[in-house]
């Protein structure tokens, strides 16, 4: 199964390619990079933060669902309170609060890609 | 006719007709906001017209107080929104970490010692969710005190 990730801080991106070691990843580090590796990569679902330089989360999920309106986004954010239901306005599937544990993250990546 | 009296001479408001000088307190509140001085041409203030001079004074102090309390509600307005938003940022910059943390617990440290951190990034979390309820809380005065100042 192959995934995006994007989320501009690196120590979380490279804990979460640790925890993702399972699958095909490809790394995104603001909205604009995440909607160029998605036409790419063509991944069969994105990890998408929300508050990003560049373009945000947000903005990134609406453009990619342009693209694709069958993709799967599902968002990983600090700000889920604060955010969240914009970017399930946006069209992601689910709101991942940060810290997710591995496992959980794992079955909702499973459970959406399926 | 009077400003240019005034402006070239202050001892000839006599000569120019006038007999009396009334200073009146801008009072709100027990607070003096300036004085209003009228230049009078007659020897007596008519009935009711000094309890007139008076309201109208008290009037304006009021007004001057309202203006300025609308600046300081606007200013505190302000500070309230520049504070939410980087209490938001402070949560973010705190999950972040700890999803670092979780994600290298979780993969590289032995099962013993992931556990501990986990269980310990658990504690901050549940302090974090306090927060996150007194910034919703902030939210909703900030929109209150929006939708009234």
């Amino acid at each position: 199964m192959k995934v995006l990730i994007v989320e501009d801080d690196i120590a979380l991106l490279e804990a979460l390619k640790l925890m993702l070691s399972d699958f095909e990843v490809e790394v995104a580090v603001n909205g604009k990079d995440a909607i160029e590796k998605y036409q790419t990569f063509k991944p069969d679902i994105v990890l998408m933060d929300i508050v990003m330089p560049e373009m945000s989360g947000i903005d990134a999920t609406k453009e990619i669902l342009k693209i694709d309106k069958d993709a799967k986004i599902l968002a990983i954010t600090a700000f889920a309170k604060h955010k969240g239901k914009e970017m399930l306005e946006a069209g992601a599937l689910e709101i991942i609060e940060k810290p997710f544990s591995k496992s959980g993250l794992i079955d909702k990546i499973k459970k959406h890609a399926d | 006719m009077v400003a240019k009296s005034e402006e070239t001479c202050y001892g000839c408001t006599v000569q120019n007709g006038f007999k009396q000088v009334l200073s009146i307190p801008m009072v709100v509140d027990g607070e003096v906001k300036g004085i209003i001085t009228v230049y009078l041409t007659t020897d007596r203030v008519k009935e009711g017209e000094m309890e007139l001079l008076k309201t109208m004074a008290n009037d304006l102090a009021f007004a001057i107080k309202t203006l300025e309390l609308d600046e300081v509600k606007k200013r505190a307005y302000e500070q309230i929104e520049k504070n939410i938003e980087q209490f938001a940022v402070l949560i973010d910059h705190i999950r972040n970490p700890l999803a670092t943390l979780q994600a290298i617990a979780e993969t590289k440290m032995d099962v013993d010692v992931a556990d501990m951190t986990i269980e310990q990034i658990k504690r901050i979390v549940d302090v974090i969710k306090k927060l996150d309820e007194g910034w919703i809380e902030s939210e909703k005065i900030k929109e209150f005190l929006k939708k009234y100042r």
